[in-house]
Order: C-alpha cells, then structure tokens, then sequence
C-alpha cells in the first residue's frame, strides 16, 4: 500500500508555534496510522474509530488554533485569513462527519478516498493556512512577549 | 669508649717522667758537690782532728753522701707511690662517677646481688632504677634483700627462686624472665639477667641487670591474640597497597579452596566473580579511601568456578605517616544467610506460583536495568504480557490445570530470555518482562518474536492439550521515560490495545501515540468542565403526526455552545465521549433538562412529549434505573408519562439481556421507550419480542431512499408492518419532502419528523413554532376522498419506474441474470406499464401530460433494450450513449409524472 507515503514529520511542517507543532505532529501520526492500518477492504469499526479520533483530535485542535486567532485579533488583523481559516476548520469537521454518516449507513469510503483528503487537507492546512496565522503570531507583539522562552 | 681516652695523653704521662728522672739527678750530683766543698773548707780551716774528730767528720761526709742515697732509694719512691695511689684513687672516683652516671642512665637496674651461706641477701649495690621498678631505694636493701622477694608475683616466685639458687650452685648466668605485683596494678614483666661469682666467705655475688619488659610482653601478648584471631573461623587475607596478598589464613584458604601457594603473591582479581560493575568497586575503594574501611557483600568466584556471597569487611593498615601500607580483609561466607534472606524474599518479592519476581522486584530490577543501560548506551525494554484464552483453560479444565498452565509459561518465558533479563508475575495471568542490553530495537522485535512464538506453542495440561497466546505490550528506554512506574503503565496500555485489536503479538508504545490519547482525555476533561458551565443546551425537533395535522412530540437533541468553535450538533462531539462515562453524565442531564422543559411546556399549555437519546453505555449501567427514578421524583405522572427515552437499535442490542432489563424498568416508571435508527441493526423479530418497547423510528436513511431505492422502500414498508404487527407506535426520522409524507401516510406511518416539517430549535423557539404551527395541506391528500388516491397512484407510479430502471441498471452485471432484451421492450408488462394502461387511463385519460407519457415510457423501455444488447455484445461505447439516453429518458418521464402531481395537488387543494 504505498500510494500514500507516510508523512515523516520534518522542518518544512513546523509552524513555529510549539503549541500547534506539538499538536500537528499528532494529527500526522494519526495520518499515518490510517495509512498503515487502513486496507483495501475496511471494516466499519475500524473507519468508525479512525473517523472518530480524527473528530475529536481536530476539534481539540481546531479550538487551540481558534483560541489563538481570538486572543491575538486575528480576525481584525487578517479577516480574510481569519476566515478561511475558520471555514478549512468547519469543512474538515462536516466532511468527517459525513464520512461517518455513510459508514453507519453502510457506505464504506474507500481507503483511497480517506487518505487522499487527509492528505491534502494536512498538507495544504499545515503548509498555507497555519503557516499563515503561526507568522501573524510570531510577528504579534503580544504574542512574543506572552511566550518569552 | 676506649676512644674516649685519646692516644696524646700517654704521651704527657712519659714527659713527666723523664723531667723528674732529670731532677733527681741533678738533685743528686748537686748535693755530692755541696758535701764535697763543705769538706774542703773545713779541712782547711779545722785544727787537726782527733781521731774522734775524724770519725765524726767521716760519718757527717758518708751522712752527706747516704742523704740523697736514702731520699732517692726511699723518699723518693714514697713519693711516688703517693702520688701514683693518689692518682689511682682520683682515678677510681672518677670511673666509679662515670659508672654511678651510666648506671643512672641505664634503662634497667644495674645491681650487685649477693646471697650469702645463710640464705639471706643483700644488695650491695643497685642504680636509681631500682626505686622506680622495685620501688624500694638502693640503700634500704643494701644489708638486707628480702624484700624484692615479696613484690615478685606469687606465680612466678618459686620459679624465680628456684632459678637463683640454680645459678649459685652451678655459677651459670642467671637468666630469668618474671613478674612484680603491686596490688591491683597490672603485671610488670622483668627479664634477669646477671653473672654469679663465688666469694672467699662461700656466699654468691651477681652482677647484672635487670630490664622492663613488660611492653614486650604485651606486644607478645597481643601478637599472639593476633594470631589466634587470623587464624579464625573467618577467612582473612592481607594485601598490598596493589592489592597483592599477602597472607592468607585457613580459613580463607578453606573459602575459596585456593592453598596458599596458590593465593600469595596473586592478586585479588583471582577471585573476582564478574557479578559487580565498575560502580560498585569504584564505590568500594571511595569507602576505602576516605574512611579507611569498607564492609559489604561481594560474589566471589572459588576455585572450583562455584560462585558465592560473602560479607566482606576490609581495612586500611596505615604507618605512621598515615600512608596505607596494607588491606585487610575478613570474609564471611553468607551462602546460609542469603539462602536463608532468599527465602524470606522469596515470600517478599516473589510470586509463589511460578517463582518469578512480583511487582516489587520487578520495580527494584527496572531501575537497576535502566542505570546499566544508560551507563553502556544500550535499549531496554519493559513489556507487560497478557495471555489469551486462558481464562477458557482454567473455565473448562480448572484452576489446578490454570496454575500448571501459567507454571508452564513462566517456564517458557524464562527459557527465552537471558539471565540478566527478568519475566515477573503480577498476579492472574499477567507477566511482565523486562529485557535489557540490546543495541538495535530490531534485535528486541526478534526476542519478542520468539516470546510469542513460545508461548503460542500448544500445551499439554491434566492429558488435554490446550491453545493460548500472549499479547505483550512494550516500551523502550531510552526513548520512553525513566520512571519505571510510568513505563510500565505505558507498557499497559499498549499491551491493552494489542488484546483489543490483534491478539497474539507484540506492539511497542509510541510516544506520540500516547501524547494522543492524553490530550483526547484532556478534551474529555474540558467536555466535562463545559457541561457544568452549561455551554450545553438542548435543541428540539418536533415530530408531527401528519395524518392528525398536529404535533405530538420532539426529539431533543443537544448542542454545544462551544465558546470558540460555535454551535456544534451531537455528533460532532457525541462520539468522542461515547466510550467514556462523560456520555452518561451528559445524558441525565439530557434527562433532567427535557423533564425540565415537559413541566413548562405543560404549564404553558403545551402538551406533547419529548424524547431524548439515550447511549448504549447509560442504558448498560447498573445504576440507570435507579438514577432514572432519582431523577423522575418530583414531577407528576403527566410528566413521566410524556418522556421518552430513545434507544439506538445497535445499542440495545449490544447485549439484548441487559438492554431488555433496562427497558422493561423503565416503561415500569411510565417512561416511554422507542428504539432510534431502527432498520440498522439487523433485528430478529425475537430480540424485538424481548425489547418490548413502545415505539419503532425508521432511521433517516430509509426514508430518504424509499422513493428512489426500491430496498429502502422494502425496509420502510417492513418496518410499519413490524410495528403493526407488534402494536408499537412508528415514526419515520429523515421527512424532507412532502412524497414522503405522503408516501409514509398511504404506507400507514403517520407520525414523522425531519427537515421537510421542521429543523431543531431552542426551546424558545419550539414554543413559538408550537403556537404558529399549521399542517401543511398537502398532507391532507392522503385523506380518504377517492380524488386524492389519484395522487397517490401517480407518486407510486413515480416509485415505480425509478426502481424498474435501478433494476435494469443492477441487473446489466449479474451474469444469473436472464432478462432479455425482448422482455425489456415490452413495456406492458413493468408495473407502471400495468398502472398506465389499466387504472392510470381510466382516472387520468382526459389530461394531455398523461397522454404525453405514454411515448416516453416505451422510448425508456427500447433505451433499456438497447443498453442490454450492447452491453452484451461488449459494445461498451454504444451500451453507454444507450445508458445515457434511458436515465435522460427515465428523467423525463419523471417529470412530466410530477407535474401531472402538481397540477393534481392544485386541482385537489382549490
């Protein structure tokens, strides 16, 4: 199964914000454990728990990340940025949730299909949208002098 | 001392002589010449003597003449011999000084000793000594001696007696060691030793000495004490500063079955047993170095290879300049005493079934483990196994065939491991393993491979054989923590996912695998904290009874008013708590608030039920009903009577037993029970027999699919019969459009909820929609006035074709299939065919768009004739342009049946 390789976690992905580095290096090892464990012929359990723990992580997540956009004027600053953010958030959430509407009605979504969202949405979420908001945040002044090392 | 008398003075002694030689000549001559002149002088001037005279004057010159004769023959030697006694005795005086001065110096006593004939002694002469030793001065025993004899300790008086006379008999030199006693003061050893000389009188005389030798004696004395006690029971050894022995004792000798020969002059490392690090002698020679002694045990290799403790005490010998010159060393064999510990630690810190280590050691082996493997750069491993399947062995073949069977694993689990590794039992059959010294994880994956593979290895227990497996659960160090308790609980939990998932294997802990399941149980915590801050709030979603045009009920559902995120539906959080008792939390207070919101919907004059979602693990704990009761308390049967809880169909039948208990409690509360999603979980008529709930809610996926998939319309139908058949109330969850009502009210489902009546609300908002709520008057075409059973007829047709052309398109790959192209274009013979020409054409013949109908549906049946036979003949171009042409067609057709419908509504509502 090496149509996906597995995301090795590297400096290309760090944002720079420890707290959501910490946090993506878990949404990745969580990426890659569907690669590893998901095969052509998923069983419902086993999507209903991946889809599961990608729920919970990403609200978990997602609020961390939100939290930060409020507390540092995000959304005044950077509206636009603010609110793509925002929405990528919302999509991930309904497009998992969808996923798992079918699997409870019996639509399997194939191994194919779930890693190549999760794939992009990582990548593209990692590498633009919260690369976006981490040089915001280190250029806040605020930010900084909250977070002295 | 002859140097002490220098050679020059002899020589004064010879000039002196000579000198008075000189003198006594000259004195001599000189008076022979003064008699001689006297003479001349008188004869001359004297008268003529007379012979008288002559005479005279004869005798005065002979006189003259003898004079100096006499005083050089006599006076002379007198004199000298005056002066040379003289000189003697100054002389005398003078040694006898230096002697007395000498003597006074000595360290012992110089003394005389002379026993006369009648026994008694006297001490002619003794130093000062004597007043210090014998404490009697010099001239208190100078006439009479007997008292040295009563200070001299009576044990050795006889002795020392006996050995005086000895020497006076046989003049032999008195030699003679002895005590003195002086009271209670400790003995004072003297050593005797004097020259016996017989005198004129018969009685003896010594001369000799006398020494203190007690500090010898006690020198002696402890030597001897010294060799007495190297020579123990205990083995003692005597090194070098470079921890060469020296000397050795018995006993050592005994210890470690080395001789002497073969221990001297060897070094200490002979015995060294390789069971101590570099730590430990490191720590030994700090001890030894900076307090002088070390005591301890050490595993010493004897000679025969055999290994044994022994509790060792050395210590440093220092000279006087405190530089260490010699190690000593006393080894006590403890073999006995470890036996003896090993016993008590047996009980201690082993598990008495199979003999391994309990949790206690285990702790205690970790952390040793861990230090060696930081020190040498090595991965250590802590695993935590668990077995499958052995809970069936002791079930079927009993707890004695249990016990042999985890003997027999601890067994194979030792065999697979190295000595220095250790497998422990924590109790049941659980093991842990804690493996060290590998330098690659793959080297570790291997001894845990052959760990599986060993105890997978069927068993022969009581004459049966008997199958299990081990499922292990290990974390690394150094990549883990170094906190033993922390790596066995990580250790844990992965050997806990491994029982859950795979069994029969291994599985390491990864770090950020568990930093996941933290932070998951971090948001749990803040799920929680939400809850009592009330973020939460309950939405709800009416349901109506179509049929009746009113509204009997809602579902609530809850939402989180997350500060950040914003509102967020059940399941976008509902499964992250589902697996926790958070879900059990949330759902009494689901409880609590829709009872809440019944009574004051009740005092506003709103009487309708509510229903509220219940989760498998609520309705399986133990304690539900009991809550459920709690809870009830306070609020009128009015109010009970209108609260339903609602119950996943998967979830009741979880465990039919438990969920049917549960149930049957409740609706004995008056509560209501509906089974939610119903259809999804495969229920067998029996289990829904047992269930015996009040109410069926087809889930949402049926009914959105039933006019278009003939199998949902299958399941939709069945379900409404099912609930006939069993008298339970039934509502279709999912209505967004009005065919559906439609179409649920002519299949005899009248009770319904979904987005086409109404979307969750608050419950502010419920109560205005409540009181603005209209029946839509579509619904009532359902109503028995022949006029609308043609609306119904044309919804069906509708239905109809759909599942004829979902047929057609299903049936193109099933190789059973044995329709033909021929019957596809008889387009009599599906049932909207039969319809249309039959009952359709009698209500419908005077409206053109039915008209219109009739040549679509045979271009629908000669597209699907033609999609066959291309599809048939491999034709996949044209079997598609067919396939694209029937659902164009198919689409149509459907069209002008819905306009038809709505020209029919208008008609039927005017």
């Amino acid at each position: 199964m090496a149509d996906y390789d597995l995301i090795v976690w590297n400096d290309a992905l760090v944002t720079g914000i420890d707290k959501i580095d910490e946090q993506h290096q878990i949404l990745v090892n969580l990426f890659n454990e569907a690669n590893t464990k998901l095969t052509v012929n998923n069983n419902a359990g086993f999507l209903e728990q991946i889809t599961r723990d990608m729920l919970s992580y990403a609200l978990y997540h997602f609020e961390t990340e939100e939290e930060l956009m409020q507390e540092y004027g995000y959304i005044e600053d950077k509206t636009e940025d603010n609110d793509t953010h925002i929405q990528q958030h919302r999509s991930f959430s309904a497009k998992v949730v969808a996923v798992r509407n079918d699997i409870k009605a019996g639509i399997l979504i194939s191994r194919e299909d779930l890693l190549s969202f999760l794939n992009n949405w990582l990548i593209n979420h990692i590498l633009n949208t919260d690369k976006r908001l981490a040089a915001f945040l280190l250029q806040s002044k605020q930010y900084r002098s909250n977070n002295k090392a | 001392m002859s140097r002490l008398f220098p050679p020059k003075k002899l020589a004064l002694t010879k000039t002196k002589n000579s000198q008075s030689v000189k003198h006594l000549l000259l004195a001599l001559i000189g008076s022979i010449f003064i008699g001689e002149t006297l003479v001349m002088l008188f004869i001359d001037r004297l008268p003529p003597l007379s012979q008288w005279h002559e005479a005279l004057l004869d005798a005065a010159l002979l006189l003259t003449l003898i004079f100096p004769a006499i005083y050089f023959f006599v006076f002379h030697p007198l004199k000298i011999q005056l002066t040379k006694q003289k000189q003697a005795e100054a002389t005398q005086s003078e040694a006898l000084d230096r002697l007395r001065k000498i003597a006074s110096q000595v360290p012992g006593i110089v003394f005389q000793f002379q026993l006369r004939l009648d026994g008694s002694s006297c001490i002619p002469y003794a130093n000062e000594s004597l007043l210090k030793i014998y404490r009697v001065s010099p001239q208190d025993v100078r006439e009479d001696a007997s008292y040295v004899f009563t200070v001299v300790h009576p044990d050795d008086l006889e002795a020392h007696l006996a050995s005086i006379q000895t020497s006076a008999q046989d003049l032999t030199p008195w030699v003679q060691e002895y005590r003195l006693k002086f009271g209670e003061e400790p003995d004072c050893w003297l050593l005797g030793n004097a020259l016996p000389q017989r005198l004129a009188d018969g009685s003896t005389l010594w001369h000799g000495f006398i020494t203190d030798i007690t500090e010898r004696k006690q020198v002696e004395a402890e030597l001897q004490v010294a060799a007495i006690a190297f020579e123990s029971h205990e083995g003692m050894v005597i090194t070098d500063t470079n921890n060469v022995i020296v000397k050795v004792n018995q006993a050592f000798m005994k210890l470690t079955g080395y001789s002497s020969e073969e221990l001297i002059n060897r070094k200490m490392k002979l015995l060294k047993s390789g069971q101590h690090d570099a730590e430990f002698y490191v720590a030994m020679w700090n001890s030894l170095i900076h307090t002088g002694t070390w005591q301890g045990e050490i595993w010493n290799r004897l000679k025969n290879g055999e290994v044994h403790p022994q509790f060792v005490t050395i210590t440093a010998v220092k000279n006087n300049d405190g530089r260490v010159i010699n190690y000593v060393a006393n080894y006590t064999d403890i073999t006995e005493r470890k036996v003896i510990e090993e016993k008590v630690n047996q009980l201690a810190f082993y598990d008495s079934l199979t003999q391994l280590p309990n949790r206690v050691l285990l702790a205690d082996r970790i952390h040793q483990t861990l230090a060696r493997c930081r020190r040498n750069q090595e991965i250590a491993a802590v695993c935590m196994l668990d077995l499958d399947g052995f809970k069936q062995v002791n079930d079927t073949l009993g707890h004695a065939a249990g016990d042999q069977l985890l003997r027999d694993v601890a067994q194979r689990l030792q065999e697979c491991i190295r000595q220095e590794d250790t497998a422990a039992r924590f109790g049941g059959d659980e093991f842990a393993l804690l493996l060290g010294g590998f330098t690659k994880v793959s080297e570790c994956e291997q001894t845990l491979e052959r760990i599986v593979a060993a105890v997978a290895v069927p068993y022969r227990i009581a004459g049966q054989i008997a199958h299990i497996s081990a499922s292990i659960g290990v974390t690394l160090f150094p990549e883990d923590s170094s906190d033993s308790d922390l790596l066995l609980r990580h250790a844990d939990q992965v050997m806990y996912e491994v029982k859950q998932t795979s069994k029969n294997g291994y599985q390491l802990f990864n770090s950020v695998h568990a930093k996941r399941n933290q932070t998951a149980q971090d948001f749990l915590k803040k799920i929680g904290v939400a809850l009592i801050k009330g973020q939460f709030e309950l939405y709800y979603q009416p349901t109506v009874d179509c049929r009746q045009g009113k509204v009997v009920g809602a579902e609530a559902l809850v939402r989180w008013n997350h500060p950040i995120l914003g509102l967020l539906a059940p399941f976008e959080f509902i499964p992250v708590i589902e697996h926790d008792d958070l879900i059990i939390t949330l759902g009494e207070w689901t409880i609590q608030e829709a009872l809440r919101q019944l009574a004051e919907w009740h005092e506003a004059g709103f009487n309708i039920q509510i229903s509220v979602n219940i989760s498998a693990r609520q309705l399986r704990n133990q304690e539900f009903p009991e809550r459920l009761q709690a809870m009830l308390a306070g609020y009128d049967v009015e109010i009970i009577e209108r609260l339903e809880l609602e119950i996943v169909e998967t979830a009741a039948l979880e465990n039919v037993i438990v969920g049917s208990d549960a149930i049957r409690k409740c609706r004995a509360m008056g509560v209501r029970v509906a089974l939610d999603d119903f259809g999804t979980g495969f229920s067998s008529l029996a289990n829904l027999k047992h269930l015996a709930v009040d109410a069926l809610k087809i889930d949402l996926s049926f009914v959105s699919g039933m006019l278009t998939t003939s199998g949902d319309m299958a399941i939709v139908k069945s379900v409404i019969g099912l609930a006939a058949s069993f008298r339970l109330h039934v509502v279709a969850e999912g209505v967004e459009h009005v065919d559906q009502v439609l179409m649920l009210l002519e299949l005899g489902c009248d009770v319904m909820q979904g987005y086409g009546l109404a979307r969750p609300m608050p419950a502010k908002q419920m109560q205005s929609w409540l009181a603005e709520f209209t029946p839509d008057p579509l619904w009532s075409l359902s109503a028995s006035h022949l006029t609308s059973r043609n609306y119904f007829e044309l919804l069906q047709a509708e239905a109809n074709h759909r599942y004829w052309t979902e047929r057609v398109l299903a049936n193109l790959d099933d190789p059973r299939d044995e329709t033909t192209p021929e019957s596809l274009r008889d387009y009599r013979q599906c049932r909207f065919g039969e319809w249309y020409y039959d009952e359709g054409a009698s209500h419908f013949h005077t409206i053109s768009e039915f008209d219109a109908l009739d040549e679509v549906h045979q271009n629908v049946h000669q597209a699907a004739a033609c999609l066959l036979e291309h599809h048939r003949a491999g034709m996949e171009v044209e079997a598609d342009a067919a396939k694209t042409q029937l659902l164009t067609l198919q689409q149509n057709m459907i069209s002008l049946l819905h306009s038809l419908r709505v020209m029919l509504a208008d008609e039927l509502l005017k």
